[in-house]
């Protein structure tokens, strides 16, 4: 009942009604019954159950293609480690990995659908980046970490499981800048695998 | 490159980490050496399985000056607990170190499942005098079963110290403390630096912390492969382990390729803000004083009365036992090798070795009744096992070579086989862990590993295709032969090689092929030890009960100089031990493997007909045909015989040059030198072979003599000839052998042929101990044949399963010898087969799926008048009554098997209380139910369904129409044809065998008249491979070849399958002829990695429980 008042709620303002509704006939094509269940004494309030309850009724009101949340993925290449889909998919959400505590988190929340070419300056071989230019400007780097190499999925790729042609490594870099701007870099390629790495801009840190 | 970087990487996994590790032991040695690092430290995990091949690999390069003098190789464990306690990578700093590391790790072995390990903190702290440790800062467990009925392990050994039980760390940090505390000085921090983000904090967090508890920090990769290029083959174990595709695997896959072993430049690279965890490592080898050359062996000394000296003992056992057999005093022959021998054992010291052989056979003697047993192998060519009574036959007048069993040249210790009753050998494995105590015998270890089949399902599983494509590739997959997976063999299932997917997989088939799988036990290889064997390798608890074996394998044992002890299983013996109790029982004398009535005329008749199904050795279909072309007249005709059926002679085309000498169609003559040698140097050797090497001894003496190899370069030959791994030093021989030869003026000819014939000794050979230890029991089998086959053939289906035919060929080839079979039944059977006024009666233990305690009460409560009566009486359950109504075991009750099948069904087995008081009748009279009569042929579908036989007919007889319309013959017609015929041919089949180099693939098929040997060339068979390998029922198409010697083969042209035309016998029963246990398309033989005694042509026969 409580879902269809949202319903209701959100039907109204482009119908209209005027002075009102004289009957709302409601059609239940199919009815379950729906046993109370008992919370015990000491039984701890659900969570997961509240939030499901919000993410319906929120799906209800806005649609459900317009409530969305992530779901991990199983992958190390990070554009593919989540994926964002409706929130009523049906998708499990894992439980995210806990940040350690007065750890910085290592990957950004905010990722570039397509990394952004950057050029870069970096010591040989597989220095960290000293300054790079991103929409033509330069950023001087102050701080760094890293990297986290990550390896390309070699599966994917007609003869991936031959040496060499498993796809470049990437090296990604933490970086700050002289303003304090936080940013997430790689080095697409080891230089053993290509004689020319391009820098690219992964994300941004909040 | 390396200048001024010193580094060893100590943290070092090999594919003995199973499925972790990527790369094999030598493989990553080789790689450290040329890398310039100063060491490697190989340390698998909860396993020291891999440690002997790196050992040996390094020892052999170094021989050959292939590697840096100062490299070094140091071995340890890495310890991975269950409770926690990140890993700790140990290294033992002396031999007392070692023997605690191998302790602390049978500890957790004992405690797990065969494979696996579970060490508590605890654990370590009990043993870590003596060790190196390096603390790795996360853990790698998983979880590993419990042991649900360990055995009875005694760990102490009276030397502990009374100590605090530790309990398990919560924190690194507290680690740290508490080793730092147990073991001063002996502790580092290894870190790694694996491109994971957050090295750099981590190792300065990890610093500060090291430096807090005041302990040094060291630079290691904790390498797992050698090369960064076994990334893919990594993830693909990886996958394997977790049971998923690579795909699927995800973040559960290494990051990246980083855990190849790293030069000392890139460490120091990856290092430079802490450049003393790297120069740590060379501190920490500086303090590892421990090698492999250290362990030193002691045979038991159990067996030697207090008192006396082993040798002394062994002295005088055999010598009151010499004098015994020649009470008038030794032949001057006998008190030569009696001395030879004693000088030998003495300078060597193997007195106990020989005693401890010596208490196992006593020991299997004096049970009652007793355990037959018999040496075989090279243990035969000494006196001393002979006087013993290891072995059977006479070393001395036999002229065997004791030196070929040991001898002063060669360092290696002796090998004593000895074969037991397969039946019974559990009893005699027993007896040793009694006697010796677990914690000082052990199986050997024998290394399973990836074979074609097995990886082309687990690889394809891994890298994504489903099911049905493994299936059909691996189905495909030639068992027995395949080394590699051929692209031709992708083809034939039907498969683009070009295929990305395939592609994938036959690449990663390749890499994987030959890699370890896990561990399994050697068949019967113990070795034995005074001091305690888990000080010198970890034990493990087997698969099956109540079995312990050790962590290495044969070659590892050699390469230690460890002395093993083979207690085989011998299904022939307890056939023959069998026989004799049944002889005994029938009044038809006493008889013991001594006793048998020798050189009988009679049984030498019978063999050169070739009738030997069911003996020993000489049933297989090779050496059947043999038979009547060599047709054995006496004891040592029988030792060539088994010799010469075998690769090594075939291959060096010995055979027909014998056969002909020997039929007196060819002059025997003996190849010689020229003249400065002596021109019948070689007759000494070859005269009772007619001049043709056959044995290994011959093949072996004639390069000492023809072709002036010294005793040393003999000795190398013939490790090569022994081993499988050695053969790639067989070539360096080849010219030697040959110039050798042709220099001393012997035809090149003879020379290659000679040096052919080694080569093939190298993959199968026989030396004449051996062969002259079997043809005693093909002796004894036969005669047994010969003279009572109806108890013969009772003895071989109570031994089954065991030798070359099912029991439907037994059975079929005694009603041939006149042997009256009867069917079971319920008022006469045993559970055994047994005799029944010299008639074989069927017992059943013949019908799939009966109880043995069923067949017990059947006899107890036995004679029955109805199907009630035996339900009641023998308190059977439905289920057994059922299964003797299928089995038509009933008809002495004038049951048939349909009116029996519909009475078992309607008697209740459980007994109303009421009826057993009144000991009445349940049931009441019913009238007759008029079933149809149930047709011959499905009677004889639902035998061989049943028991696997049926005495009613074959199968053969109800189509014999069908075929006979289309002009197909018998095998009996076939038999008969002329020489030349073409003809067609049907038949069940029985085997097919793929002998030697794969040349010709020979197939057995039978009718209801007998059976066609047909011979089909390879290349014929690539294009019907699936007709040959699917069919259960087929024709075959081909010309009649009949040898002089009146032996029949049919030279197939085409194969038909016709199985489907046995499904016309009956809609409910499947005719399912059992395959002949030599079938190797059902089973597949992979060649063994071994000594060439251990390749049977009885394929899988030696290991039944």
């Amino acid at each position: 009942m409580r879902l269809i008042r949202e319903r209701i709620d959100a039907l109204s303002d482009p119908l209209d009604p005027g002075f009102g509704y004289d009957l709302i006939q409601l059609t239940v094509p199919t009815a379950d019954i729906l046993l109370p269940s008992q919370a015990g004494l000491e039984t701890k309030v659900d969570r997961s159950a509240q939030t499901e309850a919000l993410i319906d009724r929120l799906s209800v009101r806005l649609g459900s293609n317009r409530v969305r949340y992530f779901v991990e993925r199983n992958s190390h290449i990070p554009e593919r480690a989540v994926v964002e889909c409706a929130a009523q998919s049906g998708q499990p959400q894992k439980e995210w990995p806990q940040e350690t505590e007065a750890e910085p988190p290592m990957r950004p929340f905010r990722l570039f659908e397509t990394p952004q070419r950057v050029e870069a300056l970096a010591s040989i071989p597989d220095g960290p980046p000293r300054q790079f230019r991103w929409r033509k400007s330069l950023h001087h780097i102050v701080a760094y970490e890293g990297p986290e190499r990550i390896a390309a999925e070699w599966w994917r790729r007609k003869a991936g499981h031959e040496h060499g042609k498993g796809g470049p490594t990437r090296d990604y870099y933490r970086v700050e800048d002289s303003e304090g701007r936080r940013f997430w870099l790689f080095r697409h390629g080891l230089y053993s695998e290509t004689d020319a790495p391009i820098w690219y801009l992964h994300g941004l840190f909040a | 490159m390396t200048q001024g970087h010193v580094y060893a990487e100590l943290v070092a996994a090999t594919n003995y980490s199973f499925l972790r590790g990527a790369s094999h032991p030598a493989d990553m040695v080789f790689q450290a050496a040329a890398l310039g690092l100063s060491a490697i430290g190989i340390a698998d995990r909860n396993s020291v399985a891999g440690v002997v091949r790196a050992w040996v690999a390094v020892k052999k390069a170094k021989a050959a000056n292939a590697l840096p003098p100062n490299f070094r190789l140091v071995t340890g464990s890495r310890l991975v607990f269950a409770d926690g306690t990140p890993d700790i990578v140990a290294y033992p700093k002396n031999r007392k170190g070692w023997g605690r590391l191998t302790r602390l790790l049978t500890v957790g072995n004992m405690r797990s499942n065969k494979g696996g390990c579970i060490l508590r903190f605890d654990d370590l702290a009990g043993y870590l005098e003596d060790l190196l440790l390096i603390i790795l800062p996360h853990s790698t467990a998983e979880e590993t079963n419990p042991h649900k009925k360990p055995v009875e392990y005694s760990h102490a050994d009276g030397g502990e110290k009374l100590r605090l039980v530790e309990d398990t760390p919560g924190s690194l940090d507290e680690i740290l403390r508490r080793l730092k505390r147990l073991a001063p000085d002996r502790v580092w921090l290894g870190i790694t630096m694996h491109g994971r983000g957050k090295d750099m904090r981590r190792l300065e967090e990890q610093r500060a912390l090291a430096k807090q508890c005041g302990l040094p920090i060291l630079a290691a990769n904790d390498a797992l492969y050698a090369d960064c290029a076994a990334r893919p083959l990594h993830d693909v174990l990886t996958a394997i382990r977790l049971g998923v595709s690579v795909d699927q695997a995800g973040t559960r896959l290494e990051v990246n390729a980083e855990r190849y072993l790293k030069s000392p430049a890139e460490m120091t690279r990856l290092f430079a803000r802490a450049p003393e965890a790297i120069a740590e490592s060379q501190k920490l080898l500086n303090q590892v004083a421990f090698d492999l050359s250290q362990l030193k062996y002691e045979y038991p000394n159990e067996p030697v009365p207090s008192g006396w000296e082993p040798q002394d003992w062994l002295e005088h056992l055999v010598r009151s036992e010499a004098n015994r057999r020649h009470p008038d005093g030794l032949p001057p022959k006998w008190v030569r090798a009696l001395d030879e021998e004693f000088t030998l054992v003495r300078q060597k010291n193997y007195a106990c070795y020989f005693l401890t052989v010596h208490d196992i056979v006593q020991f299997a003697r004096s049970q009652d009744p007793p355990i037959l047993c018999q040496g075989r192998g090279s243990a035969a060519n000494s006196v001393i096992c002979y006087l013993l009574g290891i072995t059977s036959v006479d070393p001395v007048s036999n002229n065997l070579l004791f030196s070929r069993f040991l001898s002063e040249e060669r360092d290696e210790p002796p090998d004593i086989d000895v074969d037991f009753e397969h039946e019974r050998r559990e009893e005699v494995m027993q007896y040793v862990y009694r006697r010796f105590k677990r914690h000082r015998a052990g199986i050997a270890a024998t290394v399973i590993h990836y074979r074609p089949r097995s990886t082309v399902r687990e690889v394809g599983k891994a890298i994504g295709l489903t099911e049905d494509v493994t299936a059909r590739l691996a189905g495909t997959v030639w068992g027995s032969f395949g080394r590699d997976l051929p692209e031709a063999r992708l083809i034939e299932a039907g498969f683009d090689p070009d295929n990305p997917q395939i592609a994938r997989l036959h690449a990663f088939v390749g890499q994987l092929l030959d890699f370890p799988r896990h561990l399994s036990q050697h068949v019967g290889g113990y070795v034995l030890t005074e001091n305690r064997l888990d000080e010198t390798v970890p034990i493990h608890n087997g698969a099956m009960a109540d079995r312990t074996f050790i962590e290495w394998d044969k070659d590892d044992i050699d390469a230690l100089n460890l002395l093993k002890v083979d207690i085989l299983a011998l299904g022939m013996l307890t056939c023959i031990r069998k026989s004799f109790e049944m002889l005994r029982q029938t009044g038809g004398g006493d008889y013991t493997l001594d006793s048998v009535p020798a050189e009988d005329p009679a049984v030498y008749a019978m063999l050169q007909k070739g009738d030997s199904i069911g003996t020993f050795q000489v049933e297989s279909r090779a050496q059947i045909n043999m038979l009547p072309r060599l047709k054995p007249k006496e004891f040592y005709d029988l030792v060539i015989q088994i010799a010469i059926v075998r690769p090594g002679p075939i291959e060096g085309d010995m055979v027909h040059p014998y056969l002909r000498r020997r039929n007196g169609e060819e002059k025997v003559e003996y190849p010689s030198p020229a003249p400065p040698h002596d021109p019948n140097e070689l007759h000494d050797i070859l005269y009772r072979t007619y001049g043709v090497p056959l044995f290994q001894e011959q093949a072996m003496k004639l390069a000492m003599v023809a072709a002036a190899f010294t005793p040393d370069e003999a000795n190398g030959l013939r490790r090569a000839m022994a081993t499988f791994r050695n053969s790639g030093t067989m070539p360096e021989y080849k010219d030697k052998m040959i110039n050798g030869m042709v220099q001393r003026g012997y035809q090149q000819d003879f020379a290659e042929r000679c040096y052919k014939q080694i080569e093939g000794f190298g993959s199968y050979g026989f030396p004449e101990s051996h062969a002259q230890a079997f043809a005693h029991l093909v002796y004894i089998s036969s005669w047994l044949k010969c003279h009572h086959p109806a108890i013969f053939t009772a003895a071989l289906l109570n031994s089954q399963p065991m030798g070359f035919y099912a029991p439907a060929q037994l059975v079929q080839d005694a009603r041939n010898h006149q042997v009256d079979v009867r069917a079971i039944d319920v008022n006469f059977s045993a559970w055994d087969n047994g005799i029944e006024a010299g008639a074989l009666r069927l017992g059943y233990r013949q019908i799939s799926g009966f109880h043995k305690d069923w067949a017990l009460a059947i006899e107890a409560a036995r004679p029955f008048a109805s199907l009630e009566e035996l339900a009641r009486k023998a308190k059977l359950p439905p289920r057994a009554l059922h299964l003797l109504a299928d089995a038509d075991a009933l008809r002495s009750l004038g049951l048939d098997r349909r009116e029996a099948g519909w009475e078992a069904r309607r008697t209740p087995t459980d007994e109303l209380p009421l009826f057993a008081a009144a000991d009445a009748r349940e049931l009441a009279q019913e009238a007759g139910i008029a079933l149809p009569m149930m047709p011959v042929s499905e009677h004889v579908a639902a035998d061989y369904q049943m028991t696997r036989m049926s005495l009613k007919g074959h199968p053969m007889e109800f189509l014999r129409d069908i075929f006979a319309a289309e002009g197909i013959l018998t095998c009996a017609q076939t038999d008969a044809a002329k020489h030349g015929t073409r003809v067609r041919t049907a038949g069940v089949v029985l085997t097919r065998q793929r002998p030697g180099k794969g040349n010709a693939i020979f197939i057995t098929i039978e009718d209801e008249t007998g059976v066609t040997n047909a011979l089909l060339w390879s290349r014929l068979f690539e294009r019907q491979r699936r007709a040959v390998m699917a069919s259960r029922l087929m024709v075959i198409e081909g010309e009649v070849q009949r040898s002089k010697e009146g032996v029949v083969h049919l030279m197939a042209s085409t194969i038909t399958d016709r199985s489907h035309e046995l499904e016309r016998l009956s809609h409910e029963h499947d005719a399912n002829v059992p395959l002949s246990r030599s079938d190797e398309f059902a089973q597949p033989v992979y060649p063994r990695h071994g000594h060439p005694r251990d390749v049977r042509i009885l394929p899988k026969s030696r290991d039944f429980h």
